[in-house]
């Protein structure tokens, strides 16, 4: 087995996200197929997750609206909040979306010093700023949710 | 020689190439690079294809043969046999296109280089819908049934998003739904199905 290499160098995901420069980012892992950014964002590492009859969705309900992704998150325990501040207690994802108000890609806060990660497709997982992956690729951050601390997440690893 | 950026010129200046081999690459992120063109069969001799060799330090390691999309992450890049050796990026992808009258298929060259097209534009995508939509993918599953041996065969050794495009030439898909997302195991069965139908050994 070896995987289609579509690995990022940092230089190369500045030019896809003019955002991460000037920013904190850094590339967290290697690439795989196995899982997306909306799978990461969820704490799941083992699946694909796409809001169809393909791949894996937590809910009946299979459309490609901020609702779906909203329902299929709150199955987490997630609720939707006000920003993406740094909340003690508290771990949050992000939904972003495009100029059709189609969500394109998510990310999640990591840890309590309130850094975020991403799943960029099938490349690498980045750490950076939430704003910092806005723009022409992924569209504009329409809804942040939040929950309670999990004990037995891996968020925050 | 000028460094291509893109796709169009990669071809260009391959086309009007009088030599054996012309590796060209660019230093655009993950995309098709550069291709090593063997417009010289009588250099070729023997009957296996050529392979293509890495060199990483002191340490040769075949990469695979003509038709395949080759990627690599260090070292040098050459063929086994040619006198010809050219750097290239790290992460850089390619495909060895056969030389004239050796016996690949127009349609595996068609299927890679599309496919590598698809990857360079959609590999940070995380949307299926949008991913599967991109040109390159949607002429893919134009060219009908006659190409699910190069798409399987590719699942096979990349494991990459060719679910859709199966789904969308065979009309079934035969993931049960508890392996949905699942990737291997959703290769696992595709492959299952191409053997069955005898698509691919």
């Amino acid at each position: 087995m070896r995987f289609p290499k579509l690995q990022l160098t940092k230089e190369q995901f500045k030019e896809i996200f003019p955002g991460l420069s000037g920013s904190q980012f850094e590339i967290t892992s290697d690439e795989t197929p196995f899982y997306n950014c909306i799978a990461y964002a969820a704490g799941d590492e083992g699946r694909w997750w796409w809001p169809d009859l393909t791949y894996y969705w937590p809910i009946d309900e299979k459309s490609l609206s901020v609702e779906c992704f909203i329902s299929a998150f709150e199955t987490l325990n997630y609720r939707v909040c006000s920003c993406g501040s740094l909340e003690p207690g508290y771990e949050k994802v992000a939904i972003y979306v495009n100029s059709s108000c189609e969500p394109t890609h998510m990310a999640r806060q990591v840890n309590q010093n309130g850094d975020w990660k991403s799943k960029c497709g099938r490349s690498q997982d980045i750490l950076h700023s939430p704003q910092a992956l806005e723009g022409v690729s992924y569209g504009t951050i329409h809804t942040y949710m939040s929950r309670p601390v999990q004990i037995d997440s891996t968020a925050g690893t | 020689m000028p460094v291509p950026t893109t796709e169009a010129e990669i071809d260009k200046l391959n086309l009007a190439s009088t030599g054996p081999k012309t590796l060209l690459t660019s230093n655009r992120p993950q995309v098709i690079l550069g291709q090593l063109l063997l417009t010289n069969p009588d250099e070729h001799s023997g009957d296996s294809e050529p392979d293509l060799v890495a060199l990483i330090g002191a340490q040769q390691t075949v990469l695979g043969h003509i038709g395949q999309t080759h990627y690599f992450d260090s070292g040098s890049i050459t063929s086994r046999f040619g006198d010809s050796l050219r750097q290239c990026m790290p992460g850089s992808g390619f495909v060895l296109l056969p030389p004239m009258g050796s016996g690949l298929s127009e349609l595996q060259v068609e299927f890679d280089k599309l496919a590598t097209c698809w990857r360079r534009d959609t590999s940070i995508l995380s949307s299926s819908s949008s991913s599967s939509m991109h040109p390159a993918y949607q002429r893919i599953i134009g060219m009908g049934p006659k190409v699910l041996p190069c798409i399987l065969r590719d699942l096979e050794a990349t494991y990459d998003q060719w679910f859709w495009a199966l789904e969308a030439i065979t009309g079934q898909n035969p993931v049960p739904s508890e392996f949905r997302g699942s990737v291997p195991k959703m290769a696992e069965c595709w492959l299952r199905f191409g053997r069955e139908n005898h698509l691919i050994k």
